[in-house]
């Protein structure tokens, strides 16, 4: 495969299978599985990888997961009790020891220690790997057939093969920082010939902060033996950050001096990745463009509007005072705020563009019973979360194929924050201002 | 009462006790026990769907910086003493709502159509 795929979406549940096929599956160009999901549903992501989108994938091993605390692998079952989820168990059992007897049989999590013998650790990477080149090929023995048959390249083999990482925070970094290094290198001596080693970085934000530790993380990461390095920090939204912070996620990727793929990275990650400054970047479908390591639980779903301007998804009253002035026609609301398909479609359905914008904040009310009364909650409709996933997907596609000069981006987001500020306040619009800066300090 | 994805505290409608119209309108009251900063934040989110919008708080002191936030915004303040003859106190009347969205008011009167029509309450 000559060309290098920029644009991936993490595949998170499968009713997201609606964002990522039909018109939308050409909006990017590969997946990132989550590794339970494949444990789980192996035959299931197989079809779906390898005959409804045929595109490049990558699965996450996950393996951070088991090193915290445990809760956040478990549920609640319906007879009450509060085990480790079916998917998680099934992923356990194929990495095998020491995961299995530690978190498994012992209920406990996994520490550097327990990856001090060789042998511990040359096999537990072994099993990590096939884990990630059987598992969908596995399923579909027949259409590995037909493309050796066909002369192409096996869309069911993972593009990148990912070495198992664990978590690295300033309090801890010292601890994991040589297992994880040691885990790239046990990788690179096992991997298939011509298979690419992705070496995943999840870090947190508070390293950033570090020169001495961002020195020592680069400086481990630029020699390894691998092709790429997929960079995670926790919980990392790109519009929240500072400039200072900014800086420092620019320089670490630089630092690293080797591709970086970015795997939950906003308009500023894509940005770098069209410079040329990053490998990839990696999104959610609608959402996803930051992440915690750790699952921090549900909440209600809600339809949030994808700003193409601030490029940032807003709540629908922010939005609807955003786009208001543009409501007037449908054509005002074309030219002014976004033209993507779904925004088409939906525009000329009705000739009301306060109706027709008026969909994406369409919402179901539900009562329910209070220790004081009865509270009224809305919830978005699943039209709703529909619209606005895919009006999202389609702004994520243009950003990626924007052609447009640095200095024209640059432009484009000093007057997004200036047109905005007054409306919505410094908070909400600030990101345009420091994304302008840091892109304007871009050596590329 | 659900509006805009947020939730409107009392809803009064064809009353004019808290704002001197003579004319029926819908008046959302945001309830504030303390954090009358957050509750003018939360009422000015629903003018997209009344006429007028109101922060409710207990009887308390009234700050120069608390008034003037208020007069300079279309939010009213009203003020609640339970044990009062005239509960309610106006202190900084609401203006009408120029923000008002058709489709919101109509997302909020199928909202009340659904209150009259008997609402279905989940456990």
């Amino acid at each position: 495969m000559n060309h290098r795929p920029r644009h991936f979406v993490r595949y998170g549940t499968h009713t997201e299978q609606r964002f990522l096929t039909g018109k939308l599956a050409n909006t990017y160009e590969g997946l990132f599985l989550n590794a339970n999901m494949v444990a789980w549903a192996p035959a299931a992501m197989a079809a779906f990888v390898g005959e409804r989108v045929q595109k490049p994938y990558c699965i996450d091993p996950l393996t951070h997961g088991f090193q915290d605390n445990l809760d956040n692998l478990k549920s609640w079952t319906t007879d009450g009790q509060f085990t480790i989820k079916s998917s998680i168990s099934k992923l356990i059992q194929a990495y095998g020891d020491p995961i299995e007897s530690r978190v498994l049989q012992r209920e406990e999590a996994v520490l550097p220690e327990d990856f001090a013998a060789n042998e511990t650790t040359r096999e537990f990477v072994g099993r990590v790997l096939s884990f990630q080149t059987s598992s969908l090929p596995d399923e579909a023995s027949d259409l590995q057939e037909y493309f050796e048959f066909a002369g192409v390249e096996n869309p069911l083999q993972p593009f990148w093969l990912v070495a198992p990482y664990f978590y690295m925070s300033e309090k801890t970094f010292e601890d994991w920082l040589p297992v994880n290094i040691r885990m790239v290198l046990e990788a690179a001596s096992q991997i298939p010939p011509g298979s690419r080693l992705a070496a995943e970085l999840l870090i947190s934000p508070g390293i950033l902060k570090s020169e001495r530790i961002v020195s020592s993380i680069t400086k481990s990461y630029s020699d390894l033996p691998c092709n790429v390095v997929h960079l995670w920090i926790d919980g990392f939204e790109e519009w929240e950050q500072s400039i200072d912070m900014l800086q420092a996620y620019v320089r670490l990727i630089k630092n690293l001096g080797r591709p970086v793929v970015a795997l939950y990275g906003s308009y500023l990650s894509i940005c770098l990745a069209n410079q040329g400054i990053l490998e990839a970047v990696c999104h959610g479908p609608g959402y996803g463009e930051s992440r915690e390591a750790y699952p921090v639980g549900g909440g209600i779903p809600r339809a949030q509007f994808y700003h193409p301007q601030l490029h940032k998804r807003l709540g629908f009253g922010t939005a609807l005072s955003v786009v208001r002035e543009h409501l007037t026609s449908t054509g005002k609301y074309l030219r002014n705020v976004c033209t993507c398909p779904l925004c088409q479609e939906i525009m000329s359905s009705i000739d009301d563009a306060n109706i027709s914008f008026g969909r994406f904040g369409e919402s179901k009310n539900t009562t329910a019973k209070r220790a004081h009364g009865y509270m009224t909650v809305s919830y978005s409709t699943s039209r709703a979360l529909e619209l606005a996933g895919k009006h999202f997907m389609y702004n994520k596609h243009r950003e990626f194929c924007e052609a447009q000069p640095p200095e024209d981006i640059v432009t484009s987001l000093s007057a997004a924050y200036s047109r905005n500020r007054r409306k919505l306040g410094l908070e909400e619009v600030h990101h345009c201002k420091s994304w302008a800066q840091v892109l304007e300090g871009l050596e590329c | 009462m659900a509006c805009l994805f947020r939730s409107i505290d009392i809803l009064v409608l064809n009353n004019n006790t808290f704002s001197s119209v003579h004319h029926p309108a819908s008046i959302a009251l945001e309830l504030k026990l303390h954090d009358w900063r957050k509750g003018l934040r939360q009422a000015n989110h629903h003018l997209f769907a009344v006429d007028y919008s109101c922060v409710c708080i207990p009887r308390r002191t009234i700050t120069e910086y608390m008034l003037t936030s208020f007069e300079s915004s279309p939010i009213g303040l009203v003020m609640f003493t339970p044990e009062d003859k005239q509960p309610f106190v106006v202190v900084s009347e609401a203006k009408p709502s120029d923000e008002k969205w058709p489709v919101a008011v109509k997302w909020l009167e199928q909202t009340i159509d659904v209150w009259e029509g008997g609402v279905t309450v989940e456990p």
